[in-house]
Protein backbone atom coordinates (compact mmCIF):
# COMPACT_ATOMS: atom_id res chain seq x y z
CA UNK A 1 0.00 0.00 0.00
CA UNK A 2 1.70 3.19 -1.13
CA UNK A 3 0.67 6.24 1.64
CA UNK A 4 1.24 9.72 0.08
CA UNK A 5 3.80 11.73 2.45
CA UNK A 6 2.80 14.34 4.27
CA UNK A 7 5.18 16.63 1.56
CA UNK A 8 2.49 15.08 -1.35
CA UNK A 9 -0.19 15.81 0.80
CA UNK A 10 0.41 19.69 1.37
CA UNK A 11 0.99 19.20 -2.75
CA UNK A 12 -2.30 18.36 -3.83
CA UNK A 13 -3.72 20.47 -0.77
CA UNK A 14 -2.04 23.37 -2.68
CA UNK A 15 -3.15 22.53 -6.19
CA UNK A 16 -6.82 22.61 -4.94
CA UNK A 17 -6.28 26.31 -3.77
CA UNK A 18 -4.95 27.17 -7.18
CA UNK A 19 -7.71 25.73 -8.81
CA UNK A 20 -10.04 27.93 -6.53
CA UNK A 21 -9.06 30.80 -8.97
CA UNK A 22 -10.84 29.05 -11.51
CA UNK A 23 -13.92 28.95 -9.59
CA UNK A 24 -15.35 32.69 -11.01
CA UNK A 25 -14.01 31.70 -14.69
CA UNK A 26 -16.39 28.05 -14.63
CA UNK A 27 -19.32 30.26 -12.98
CA UNK A 28 -18.61 33.18 -15.43
CA UNK A 29 -18.83 30.40 -18.77
CA UNK A 30 -21.89 28.61 -16.65
CA UNK A 31 -23.63 32.21 -16.53
CA UNK A 32 -23.00 32.74 -20.71
CA UNK A 33 -24.02 29.00 -21.25
CA UNK A 34 -27.61 30.56 -19.65
CA UNK A 35 -27.55 33.47 -22.01
CA UNK A 36 -27.82 31.00 -24.93
CA UNK A 37 -31.09 29.67 -23.11
CA UNK A 38 -32.74 32.72 -22.98
CA UNK A 39 -34.92 33.24 -25.69
CA UNK A 40 -36.64 29.84 -23.80
CA UNK A 41 -37.41 31.75 -21.00
CA UNK A 42 -38.83 35.35 -22.35
CA UNK A 43 -41.42 36.73 -20.59
CA UNK A 44 -43.95 37.90 -23.63
CA UNK A 45 -46.28 35.53 -23.98
CA UNK A 46 -47.58 36.87 -20.03
CA UNK A 47 -46.77 40.64 -21.30
CA UNK A 48 -50.02 42.96 -22.53
CA UNK A 49 -50.14 46.57 -24.60
CA UNK A 50 -50.15 48.35 -21.03
CA UNK A 51 -49.56 51.51 -20.43
CA UNK A 52 -49.83 52.56 -16.60
CA UNK A 53 -50.19 56.00 -15.60
CA UNK A 54 -46.26 56.48 -14.59
CA UNK A 55 -44.80 58.52 -11.96
CA UNK A 56 -41.03 59.16 -12.93
CA UNK A 57 -39.24 59.78 -10.07
CA UNK A 58 -36.06 61.35 -10.66
CA UNK A 59 -33.23 62.54 -7.58
CA UNK A 60 -31.02 65.56 -8.29
CA UNK A 61 -28.37 67.20 -6.50
CA UNK A 62 -26.58 69.55 -9.01
CA UNK A 63 -27.29 68.08 -12.44
CA UNK A 64 -27.93 71.30 -13.67
CA UNK A 65 -25.62 70.01 -16.52
CA UNK A 66 -27.62 66.78 -17.36
CA UNK A 67 -31.08 67.66 -15.75
CA UNK A 68 -32.51 69.65 -18.65
CA UNK A 69 -32.06 67.25 -21.57
CA UNK A 70 -33.19 64.35 -19.72
CA UNK A 71 -36.58 65.96 -19.12
CA UNK A 72 -36.98 67.15 -22.64
CA UNK A 73 -35.92 63.43 -23.51
CA UNK A 74 -39.11 62.05 -21.43
CA UNK A 75 -41.59 64.38 -22.62
CA UNK A 76 -40.43 62.60 -25.91
CA UNK A 77 -41.65 59.16 -24.81
CA UNK A 78 -43.57 57.00 -27.03
CA UNK A 79 -45.89 57.12 -24.34
CA UNK A 80 -49.71 58.89 -23.29
CA UNK A 81 -49.07 62.38 -22.63
CA UNK A 82 -51.32 62.11 -19.72
CA UNK A 83 -50.00 58.78 -18.13
CA UNK A 84 -46.36 60.56 -17.72
CA UNK A 85 -45.32 62.78 -14.75
CA UNK A 86 -42.05 63.47 -13.98
CA UNK A 87 -41.19 64.65 -10.36
CA UNK A 88 -37.95 65.97 -9.59
CA UNK A 89 -36.67 65.94 -6.59
CA UNK A 90 -34.15 68.67 -6.21
CA UNK A 91 -31.86 67.74 -3.09
CA UNK A 92 -30.71 71.25 -1.99
CA UNK A 93 -28.95 71.87 -5.22
CA UNK A 94 -26.55 74.93 -4.86
CA UNK A 95 -26.42 75.17 -8.83
CA UNK A 96 -28.91 75.76 -11.61
CA UNK A 97 -31.03 73.01 -11.09
CA UNK A 98 -33.85 74.40 -9.54
CA UNK A 99 -33.79 77.15 -12.28
CA UNK A 100 -34.36 74.54 -14.73
CA UNK A 101 -36.72 72.14 -13.33
CA UNK A 102 -38.73 74.99 -12.94
CA UNK A 103 -38.37 76.17 -16.55
CA UNK A 104 -38.85 72.85 -17.41
CA UNK A 105 -42.51 72.56 -15.27
CA UNK A 106 -43.18 76.11 -17.05
CA UNK A 107 -43.03 74.19 -20.05
CA UNK A 108 -44.78 71.49 -19.46
CA UNK A 109 -47.38 72.23 -17.31
CA UNK A 110 -49.14 69.27 -15.36
CA UNK A 111 -46.16 67.03 -16.67
CA UNK A 112 -43.21 68.19 -14.72
CA UNK A 113 -43.19 68.70 -10.47
CA UNK A 114 -40.60 70.28 -8.90
CA UNK A 115 -39.62 69.47 -5.53
CA UNK A 116 -37.46 70.50 -3.43
CA UNK A 117 -35.60 69.43 -0.38
CA UNK A 118 -33.94 72.46 1.51
CA UNK A 119 -31.49 70.56 3.95
CA UNK A 120 -30.36 67.80 1.44
CA UNK A 121 -26.66 66.04 0.89
CA UNK A 122 -28.42 62.66 2.86
CA UNK A 123 -28.11 60.51 -0.10
CA UNK A 124 -29.92 59.33 -3.05
CA UNK A 125 -32.51 56.66 -0.90
CA UNK A 126 -33.57 59.99 1.27
CA UNK A 127 -34.09 62.09 -1.77
CA UNK A 128 -36.03 59.63 -2.99
CA UNK A 129 -38.43 58.64 -0.41
CA UNK A 130 -39.12 62.64 -0.36
CA UNK A 131 -40.16 62.49 -3.89
CA UNK A 132 -42.10 59.21 -2.70
CA UNK A 133 -44.00 60.10 0.05
CA UNK A 134 -45.35 63.07 -2.57
CA UNK A 135 -46.17 60.63 -5.14
CA UNK A 136 -48.00 57.85 -3.13
CA UNK A 137 -50.17 60.72 -1.41
CA UNK A 138 -52.88 60.62 -3.84
CA UNK A 139 -53.70 57.02 -6.19
CA UNK A 140 -52.91 58.69 -9.98
CA UNK A 141 -49.41 56.57 -10.30
CA UNK A 142 -50.26 52.95 -11.39
CA UNK A 143 -46.44 52.44 -11.88
CA UNK A 144 -43.53 54.16 -10.47
CA UNK A 145 -40.02 54.69 -12.54
CA UNK A 146 -36.57 55.52 -10.77
CA UNK A 147 -34.13 57.10 -12.67
CA UNK A 148 -31.15 59.13 -12.30
CA UNK A 149 -31.06 62.30 -13.86
CA UNK A 150 -28.48 61.93 -16.88
CA UNK A 151 -30.21 58.72 -17.86
CA UNK A 152 -31.52 59.33 -21.58
CA UNK A 153 -33.88 56.82 -22.35
CA UNK A 154 -34.85 55.32 -26.26
CA UNK A 155 -38.32 56.67 -27.53
CA UNK A 156 -40.27 53.09 -27.14
CA UNK A 157 -38.02 52.18 -23.88
CA UNK A 158 -40.61 53.13 -20.86
CA UNK A 159 -43.12 50.84 -23.08
CA UNK A 160 -40.98 48.31 -23.37
CA UNK A 161 -40.46 48.13 -19.68
CA UNK A 162 -44.51 48.58 -18.99
CA UNK A 163 -45.42 45.83 -20.62
CA UNK A 164 -44.24 43.15 -18.46
CA UNK A 165 -46.15 44.89 -15.46
CA UNK A 166 -49.59 43.61 -17.39
CA UNK A 167 -48.46 40.17 -15.54
CA UNK A 168 -49.34 40.91 -12.05
CA UNK A 169 -46.82 38.62 -11.02
CA UNK A 170 -44.02 41.06 -12.12
CA UNK A 171 -43.43 43.77 -9.37
CA UNK A 172 -40.41 45.52 -11.32
CA UNK A 173 -38.52 45.53 -14.49
CA UNK A 174 -35.06 46.90 -15.27
CA UNK A 175 -33.96 48.07 -18.43
CA UNK A 176 -30.24 48.06 -19.97
CA UNK A 177 -28.03 50.60 -19.53
CA UNK A 178 -25.91 51.47 -21.89
CA UNK A 179 -22.50 53.50 -21.29
CA UNK A 180 -23.32 56.93 -23.45
CA UNK A 181 -20.71 59.24 -22.92
CA UNK A 182 -19.66 60.39 -26.11
CA UNK A 183 -16.73 61.67 -27.38
CA UNK A 184 -15.72 59.17 -24.31
CA UNK A 185 -12.47 57.53 -23.77
CA UNK A 186 -10.43 54.45 -23.21
CA UNK A 187 -12.27 54.04 -19.80
CA UNK A 188 -15.29 54.95 -20.93
CA UNK A 189 -14.96 52.16 -23.94
CA UNK A 190 -14.01 49.43 -21.02
CA UNK A 191 -16.97 50.58 -19.34
CA UNK A 192 -19.19 50.07 -22.39
CA UNK A 193 -17.63 46.50 -23.14
CA UNK A 194 -18.24 45.87 -19.12
CA UNK A 195 -22.02 46.93 -19.42
CA UNK A 196 -22.35 44.15 -21.92
CA UNK A 197 -21.44 42.00 -20.30
CA UNK A 198 -22.73 43.18 -16.97
CA UNK A 199 -26.10 43.86 -17.93
CA UNK A 200 -27.29 42.83 -21.27
CA UNK A 201 -25.89 39.26 -21.02
CA UNK A 202 -25.43 38.44 -17.19
CA UNK A 203 -29.12 39.99 -16.49
CA UNK A 204 -30.34 37.72 -19.53
CA UNK A 205 -28.94 35.00 -17.52
CA UNK A 206 -30.40 36.32 -14.14
CA UNK A 207 -34.00 36.02 -15.94
CA UNK A 208 -33.21 32.42 -16.76
CA UNK A 209 -32.53 31.62 -12.89
CA UNK A 210 -35.43 33.80 -12.24
CA UNK A 211 -33.57 35.99 -9.78
CA UNK A 212 -32.37 39.29 -10.20
CA UNK A 213 -29.42 40.54 -8.36
CA UNK A 214 -29.96 44.47 -9.30
CA UNK A 215 -32.82 46.63 -10.93
CA UNK A 216 -30.37 49.20 -12.31
CA UNK A 217 -30.61 52.83 -10.29
CA UNK A 218 -30.93 54.63 -13.68
CA UNK A 219 -34.12 52.29 -14.85
CA UNK A 220 -36.51 50.23 -12.55
CA UNK A 221 -39.86 50.62 -13.50
CA UNK A 222 -42.29 49.16 -10.01
CA UNK A 223 -45.89 48.07 -10.17
CA UNK A 224 -47.84 50.24 -7.31
CA UNK A 225 -48.67 47.14 -5.45
CA UNK A 226 -44.74 46.09 -5.47
CA UNK A 227 -44.03 49.74 -3.66
CA UNK A 228 -47.03 49.44 -1.54
CA UNK A 229 -45.91 45.95 -0.63
CA UNK A 230 -42.51 46.63 0.37
CA UNK A 231 -43.61 49.50 2.63
CA UNK A 232 -44.06 52.54 0.41
CA UNK A 233 -40.19 53.82 1.35
CA UNK A 234 -36.44 52.84 -0.33
CA UNK A 235 -34.39 51.90 2.27
CA UNK A 236 -31.90 54.02 3.69
CA UNK A 237 -29.29 51.81 6.17
CA UNK A 238 -27.18 50.90 2.92
CA UNK A 239 -25.44 52.51 0.12
CA UNK A 240 -27.10 49.83 -2.35
CA UNK A 241 -30.25 51.06 -2.18
CA UNK A 242 -31.60 49.38 -5.56
CA UNK A 243 -29.68 46.19 -4.57
CA UNK A 244 -31.88 45.74 -1.10
CA UNK A 245 -35.29 47.03 -3.25
CA UNK A 246 -34.56 44.30 -5.47
CA UNK A 247 -34.17 41.51 -3.19
CA UNK A 248 -37.30 42.72 -0.97
CA UNK A 249 -39.46 42.83 -4.12
CA UNK A 250 -38.36 39.10 -4.63
CA UNK A 251 -38.55 37.98 -1.14
CA UNK A 252 -42.02 39.77 -0.97
CA UNK A 253 -43.11 36.91 -3.80
CA UNK A 254 -43.14 39.17 -6.86
CA UNK A 255 -40.66 38.55 -10.05
CA UNK A 256 -38.05 41.11 -11.08
CA UNK A 257 -37.20 41.22 -14.77
CA UNK A 258 -35.00 42.76 -17.35
CA UNK A 259 -36.23 43.87 -20.04
CA UNK A 260 -32.87 43.52 -22.79
CA UNK A 261 -34.88 45.86 -26.14
CA UNK A 262 -35.56 49.37 -23.17
CA UNK A 263 -32.40 50.80 -23.96
CA UNK A 264 -31.33 53.59 -21.79
CA UNK A 265 -28.03 55.94 -22.06
CA UNK A 266 -26.21 57.30 -19.36
CA UNK A 267 -22.58 58.87 -18.80
CA UNK A 268 -19.97 57.06 -17.19
CA UNK A 269 -16.79 58.22 -15.39
CA UNK A 270 -13.71 59.28 -17.98
CA UNK A 271 -10.92 58.84 -15.20
CA UNK A 272 -9.64 56.53 -12.98
CA UNK A 273 -10.23 58.18 -9.79
CA UNK A 274 -13.75 59.03 -10.46
CA UNK A 275 -14.50 55.27 -11.67
CA UNK A 276 -13.49 53.97 -8.02
CA UNK A 277 -15.39 56.62 -6.37
CA UNK A 278 -18.24 55.02 -7.77
CA UNK A 279 -17.34 52.20 -7.62
CA UNK A 280 -16.09 51.71 -4.32
CA UNK A 281 -19.17 52.87 -3.04
CA UNK A 282 -21.24 49.90 -5.32
CA UNK A 283 -18.96 47.35 -4.28
CA UNK A 284 -19.86 48.64 -0.54
CA UNK A 285 -22.78 48.25 -1.00
CA UNK A 286 -22.92 44.89 -1.74
CA UNK A 287 -21.19 43.35 1.16
CA UNK A 288 -23.78 45.77 3.33
CA UNK A 289 -26.57 43.51 1.02
CA UNK A 290 -24.15 39.91 1.11
CA UNK A 291 -24.64 40.55 5.35
CA UNK A 292 -28.05 41.86 5.13
CA UNK A 293 -29.41 38.61 3.61
CA UNK A 294 -27.15 36.33 4.78
CA UNK A 295 -29.88 34.02 5.83
CA UNK A 296 -30.68 33.74 2.21
CA UNK A 297 -28.03 32.81 0.52
CA UNK A 298 -27.55 29.02 -1.28
CA UNK A 299 -31.25 28.53 0.79
CA UNK A 300 -34.02 27.57 -2.08
CA UNK A 301 -37.08 28.59 -1.47
CA UNK A 302 -40.58 28.22 -3.49
CA UNK A 303 -41.52 31.72 -3.57
CA UNK A 304 -38.35 33.18 -4.96
CA UNK A 305 -35.66 31.93 -6.78
CA UNK A 306 -32.60 34.02 -4.82
CA UNK A 307 -31.84 31.20 -2.54
CA UNK A 308 -30.61 29.15 -5.88
CA UNK A 309 -27.69 27.76 -6.18
CA UNK A 310 -27.11 29.38 -9.48
CA UNK A 311 -27.38 32.23 -8.30
CA UNK A 312 -25.34 32.22 -5.10
CA UNK A 313 -22.90 30.75 -7.18
CA UNK A 314 -22.91 34.05 -9.31
CA UNK A 315 -23.67 36.40 -6.86
CA UNK A 316 -20.28 35.16 -4.84
CA UNK A 317 -18.09 34.19 -7.93
CA UNK A 318 -18.09 38.11 -7.82
CA UNK A 319 -17.77 39.34 -4.91
CA UNK A 320 -15.21 36.89 -3.52
CA UNK A 321 -13.15 37.46 -6.99
CA UNK A 322 -10.02 39.13 -5.35
CA UNK A 323 -10.09 36.62 -2.03
CA UNK A 324 -10.29 33.83 -5.15
CA UNK A 325 -7.17 35.22 -6.95
CA UNK A 326 -5.25 36.12 -3.56
CA UNK A 327 -5.84 32.52 -2.40
CA UNK A 328 -5.01 30.93 -6.05
CA UNK A 329 -1.29 33.17 -6.75
CA UNK A 330 -0.43 32.72 -3.36
CA UNK A 331 -0.78 28.75 -3.29
CA UNK A 332 0.87 28.55 -6.63
CA UNK A 333 4.05 30.48 -5.45
CA UNK A 334 3.82 28.26 -2.18
CA UNK A 335 3.84 25.29 -4.39
CA UNK A 336 6.45 26.57 -6.46
CA UNK A 337 8.92 26.06 -3.61
CA UNK A 338 7.09 22.84 -2.74
CA UNK A 339 7.06 21.36 -6.10
CA UNK A 340 8.32 23.17 -8.93
CA UNK A 341 6.51 20.33 -10.81
CA UNK A 342 3.28 20.52 -10.19
CA UNK A 343 3.19 23.90 -9.64
CA UNK A 344 3.90 23.94 -13.26
CA UNK A 345 1.34 21.81 -14.36
CA UNK A 346 -1.45 23.61 -11.66
CA UNK A 347 -0.49 26.74 -13.10
CA UNK A 348 -1.02 25.36 -16.93
CA UNK A 349 -4.57 23.69 -15.69
CA UNK A 350 -5.64 27.06 -14.26
CA UNK A 351 -4.81 29.21 -17.49
CA UNK A 352 -6.39 27.09 -20.29
CA UNK A 353 -9.25 27.83 -18.27
CA UNK A 354 -8.50 31.31 -18.48
CA UNK A 355 -7.98 30.85 -22.10
CA UNK A 356 -11.31 28.98 -22.81
CA UNK A 357 -13.33 31.83 -20.64
CA UNK A 358 -11.56 34.45 -22.38
CA UNK A 359 -12.47 33.54 -25.73
CA UNK A 360 -15.87 31.80 -24.96
CA UNK A 361 -17.09 35.23 -22.90
CA UNK A 362 -14.98 38.09 -24.94
CA UNK A 363 -16.13 36.68 -28.71
CA UNK A 364 -19.73 36.09 -27.29
CA UNK A 365 -20.28 39.21 -25.71
CA UNK A 366 -18.98 41.72 -28.28
CA UNK A 367 -21.64 39.60 -30.72
CA UNK A 368 -24.80 40.07 -28.20
CA UNK A 369 -24.27 43.93 -28.61
CA UNK A 370 -22.72 44.01 -31.86
CA UNK A 371 -23.41 48.05 -32.25
CA UNK A 372 -21.56 48.81 -28.88
CA UNK A 373 -18.74 45.82 -29.88
CA UNK A 374 -17.42 47.51 -32.55
CA UNK A 375 -16.86 50.45 -30.53
CA UNK A 376 -15.29 48.44 -27.72
CA UNK A 377 -13.78 45.34 -29.29
CA UNK A 378 -10.33 46.73 -28.67
CA UNK A 379 -11.17 47.21 -24.97
CA UNK A 380 -12.91 43.82 -25.14
CA UNK A 381 -9.45 42.27 -26.24
CA UNK A 382 -7.54 43.74 -23.63
CA UNK A 383 -9.98 43.59 -20.74
CA UNK A 384 -7.35 40.78 -18.78
CA UNK A 385 -4.60 42.98 -19.57
CA UNK A 386 -1.33 42.49 -21.65
CA UNK A 387 0.15 40.51 -19.41
CA UNK A 388 -2.32 38.03 -19.15
CA UNK A 389 -3.11 37.83 -22.44
CA UNK A 390 0.74 37.55 -22.84
CA UNK A 391 0.55 34.19 -20.15
CA UNK A 392 -2.60 33.05 -22.42
CA UNK A 393 -0.87 33.07 -25.89
CA UNK A 394 2.35 30.96 -24.00
CA UNK A 395 -0.35 28.36 -22.89
CA UNK A 396 -2.05 27.78 -25.81
CA UNK A 397 1.16 28.21 -28.23
CA UNK A 398 3.45 26.35 -25.89
CA UNK A 399 5.41 24.74 -28.75
CA UNK A 400 6.34 28.20 -30.39
CA UNK A 401 6.67 30.50 -27.17
CA UNK A 402 9.06 27.83 -25.56
CA UNK A 403 11.55 27.69 -28.74
CA UNK A 404 11.49 31.26 -28.72
CA UNK A 405 12.20 31.71 -24.85
CA UNK A 406 14.83 29.18 -25.17
CA UNK A 407 16.19 30.44 -28.26
CA UNK A 408 16.45 34.17 -26.81
CA UNK A 409 18.17 32.65 -23.46
CA UNK A 410 20.66 31.07 -25.72
CA UNK A 411 21.45 34.36 -27.13
CA UNK A 412 21.74 36.50 -23.88
CA UNK A 413 23.68 33.11 -22.78
CA UNK A 414 21.21 32.63 -19.49
CA UNK A 415 20.69 29.17 -18.53
CA UNK A 416 17.20 27.81 -17.32
CA UNK A 417 18.22 27.75 -13.88
CA UNK A 418 19.33 31.51 -13.46
CA UNK A 419 17.83 33.95 -11.20
CA UNK A 420 16.55 36.36 -13.99
CA UNK A 421 14.39 33.27 -15.37
CA UNK A 422 13.04 31.78 -12.43
CA UNK A 423 12.31 35.42 -10.79
CA UNK A 424 10.02 35.53 -14.31
CA UNK A 425 8.49 32.19 -13.53
CA UNK A 426 7.52 33.49 -10.30
CA UNK A 427 6.22 36.97 -11.73
CA UNK A 428 3.88 34.76 -13.59
CA UNK A 429 2.69 32.46 -10.47
CA UNK A 430 2.07 35.66 -8.77
CA UNK A 431 0.45 37.98 -11.28
CA UNK A 432 -3.09 37.54 -10.45
CA UNK A 433 -2.90 39.27 -7.56
CA UNK A 434 0.14 41.62 -8.60
CA UNK A 435 -2.23 43.11 -11.40
CA UNK A 436 -4.48 44.27 -9.19
CA UNK A 437 -1.69 46.14 -7.27
CA UNK A 438 -0.84 47.90 -10.74
CA UNK A 439 -4.72 48.68 -11.36
CA UNK A 440 -4.49 50.55 -7.71
CA UNK A 441 -1.01 52.26 -8.70
CA UNK A 442 -2.76 53.21 -11.82
CA UNK A 443 -4.92 54.99 -9.88
CA UNK A 444 -2.62 56.84 -7.67
CA UNK A 445 -0.18 58.44 -10.74
CA UNK A 446 -3.49 59.12 -12.50
CA UNK A 447 -3.54 62.90 -13.48
CA UNK A 448 -5.57 65.00 -15.96
CA UNK A 449 -2.73 65.50 -18.54
CA UNK A 450 0.65 64.87 -18.83
CA UNK A 451 3.50 62.51 -18.24
CA UNK A 452 1.86 60.52 -15.33
CA UNK A 453 -1.74 60.65 -17.48
CA UNK A 454 0.21 58.53 -20.02
CA UNK A 455 1.71 56.21 -17.19
CA UNK A 456 -2.11 55.69 -15.75
CA UNK A 457 -3.36 54.87 -19.32
CA UNK A 458 -0.60 52.40 -19.61
CA UNK A 459 -0.37 50.65 -16.12
CA UNK A 460 -4.44 49.88 -17.12
CA UNK A 461 -3.97 48.30 -20.21
CA UNK A 462 -0.99 46.20 -18.53
CA UNK A 463 -2.56 45.09 -15.41
CA UNK A 464 -6.47 45.01 -17.49
CA UNK A 465 -9.08 46.61 -16.54
CA UNK A 466 -10.43 43.11 -14.95
CA UNK A 467 -8.02 44.04 -12.07
CA UNK A 468 -9.16 47.28 -11.53
CA UNK A 469 -12.83 45.85 -10.73
CA UNK A 470 -10.87 43.75 -8.04
CA UNK A 471 -8.22 46.00 -6.61
CA UNK A 472 -11.75 48.23 -6.34
CA UNK A 473 -13.95 45.38 -4.32
CA UNK A 474 -11.03 44.58 -2.37
CA UNK A 475 -11.00 48.19 -1.18
CA UNK A 476 -14.69 48.06 -0.75
CA UNK A 477 -13.80 44.88 1.40
CA UNK A 478 -11.13 47.18 3.60
CA UNK A 479 -12.92 50.08 4.10
CA UNK A 480 -16.06 47.95 5.33
CA UNK A 481 -13.81 45.98 7.74
CA UNK A 482 -12.93 49.36 9.12
CA UNK A 483 -16.51 50.43 9.02
CA UNK A 484 -15.28 53.51 6.99
CA UNK A 485 -17.53 56.39 6.80
CA UNK A 486 -20.50 55.54 4.57
CA UNK A 487 -21.26 58.88 2.81
CA UNK A 488 -22.90 58.98 -0.12
CA UNK A 489 -20.75 60.32 -2.58
CA UNK A 490 -22.06 61.38 -6.31
CA UNK A 491 -20.55 60.33 -9.30
CA UNK A 492 -20.31 64.06 -11.23
CA UNK A 493 -21.91 64.11 -14.60
CA UNK A 494 -21.15 67.35 -17.40
CA UNK A 495 -23.82 66.19 -19.84
CA UNK A 496 -21.47 64.75 -22.28
CA UNK A 497 -24.07 62.48 -23.91
CA UNK A 498 -24.43 60.54 -27.08
CA UNK A 499 -28.04 60.84 -28.00
CA UNK A 500 -29.58 58.10 -29.65
CA UNK A 501 -31.71 59.02 -32.25
CA UNK B 1 -65.32 67.87 -72.15
CA UNK B 2 -62.32 66.51 -73.20
CA UNK B 3 -59.47 64.06 -71.72
CA UNK B 4 -57.04 66.98 -71.19
CA UNK B 5 -59.19 69.12 -69.34
CA UNK B 6 -60.63 66.17 -67.22
CA UNK B 7 -57.22 65.79 -66.31
CA UNK B 8 -56.48 69.07 -65.06
CA UNK B 9 -59.18 69.89 -62.79
CA UNK B 10 -58.58 66.80 -61.34
CA UNK B 11 -54.95 68.28 -60.50
CA UNK B 12 -56.69 71.17 -59.77
CA UNK B 13 -58.72 69.60 -57.03
CA UNK B 14 -55.64 67.78 -55.67
CA UNK B 15 -53.09 70.56 -55.18
CA UNK B 16 -55.90 73.24 -54.15
CA UNK B 17 -57.79 71.48 -51.27
CA UNK B 18 -60.91 73.67 -50.99
CA UNK B 19 -61.99 74.06 -46.70
CA UNK B 20 -65.19 72.81 -48.07
CA UNK B 21 -64.06 69.52 -49.51
CA UNK B 22 -61.80 68.88 -46.98
CA UNK B 23 -62.48 69.90 -43.79
CA UNK B 24 -60.50 70.28 -40.55
CA UNK B 25 -61.42 67.05 -39.09
CA UNK B 26 -63.33 67.13 -35.91
CA UNK B 27 -61.19 66.41 -32.88
CA UNK B 28 -64.41 64.23 -31.17
CA UNK B 29 -64.91 62.33 -34.37
CA UNK B 30 -61.10 61.96 -35.80
CA UNK B 31 -59.13 62.29 -32.43
CA UNK B 32 -55.12 63.39 -33.04
CA UNK B 33 -53.93 59.84 -33.12
CA UNK B 34 -51.90 59.32 -30.04
CA UNK B 35 -48.20 58.18 -31.31
CA UNK B 36 -47.92 56.19 -27.90
CA UNK B 37 -50.78 53.70 -28.80
CA UNK B 38 -49.92 50.96 -31.21
CA UNK B 39 -51.93 48.86 -33.29
CA UNK B 40 -52.44 45.37 -32.10
CA UNK B 41 -50.29 44.44 -35.77
CA UNK B 42 -47.19 47.14 -34.25
CA UNK B 43 -47.48 45.48 -30.83
CA UNK B 44 -47.34 42.05 -31.87
CA UNK B 45 -44.24 43.03 -34.71
CA UNK B 46 -42.55 44.71 -31.09
CA UNK B 47 -42.79 41.27 -29.71
CA UNK B 48 -42.00 38.88 -32.94
CA UNK B 49 -39.09 41.19 -33.29
CA UNK B 50 -37.46 40.81 -29.66
CA UNK B 51 -38.25 36.93 -29.70
CA UNK B 52 -36.23 36.78 -33.02
CA UNK B 53 -33.07 38.98 -31.77
CA UNK B 54 -32.76 36.47 -28.86
CA UNK B 55 -33.00 33.72 -31.00
CA UNK B 56 -30.70 34.79 -33.56
CA UNK B 57 -28.54 35.59 -30.56
CA UNK B 58 -28.57 31.87 -29.08
CA UNK B 59 -27.53 31.31 -32.43
CA UNK B 60 -24.53 33.47 -32.55
CA UNK B 61 -22.80 31.27 -29.02
CA UNK B 62 -22.03 28.85 -32.48
CA UNK B 63 -19.37 30.93 -33.12
CA UNK B 64 -17.66 31.63 -29.52
CA UNK B 65 -17.96 27.40 -29.73
CA UNK B 66 -15.89 27.23 -32.80
CA UNK B 67 -13.56 29.42 -31.28
CA UNK B 68 -13.08 27.82 -28.49
CA UNK B 69 -12.81 24.57 -30.21
CA UNK B 70 -9.96 26.15 -32.64
CA UNK B 71 -8.57 27.09 -29.00
CA UNK B 72 -8.40 23.61 -27.90
CA UNK B 73 -7.28 22.10 -31.13
CA UNK B 74 -3.98 24.42 -31.40
CA UNK B 75 -3.37 23.71 -27.55
CA UNK B 76 -3.70 19.74 -28.18
CA UNK B 77 -1.60 20.64 -31.49
CA UNK B 78 0.97 21.94 -29.29
CA UNK B 79 0.89 19.48 -27.02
Amino acid sequence: MNLASPREDLGWVLVIFVMIGAVPLVTGIYQYLLVILHFLRLHYARCGQWLPRTAILIPAWNEAAVIGVSIDRLMRLDYPRDSLRVFVVDDASTDDTPLIVRAKAADYPGRVVHLRREAGGEGKAQTLNHGLSEIMGDDWMQALLIMDADVIYERGSLRAMTRHLADPAVGAVTGYIQEGSRPGNYLTRFISYEYITAQAAARRAQNVIGAVACLAGGAQLHSRANIEAIGGRIDTGTLAEDTVITFRTQLAGRRVLFEPHARVWAEEPGSIGALWKQRVRWARGNVQVTCRFRRVWFRPRRAHRLGSISFGAIWFSVFLLPVTLLVSSASLVTLYFEDYQLSHTAFRGLWIINVIAYVFITSYTLLIDPQAGRRTWRQGILFPGIVSLVIMADVVFTGPVQWLIGHALVALGIAFGHPIVQSVILFSYFWLSVSMGLAYLAKIVERDSGIRRYLSVALLYVAGYGSLLCAITLAAYVKEIRKADSKWEKTDKVGNMRIPA
Amino acid sequence: MNGESAVVSEQAVLSEPHPAVFPEPDPAVFPEPDPAVLSEREYDAGIRNARRFERIMAAKSLISFALIALVIEIYLYYH
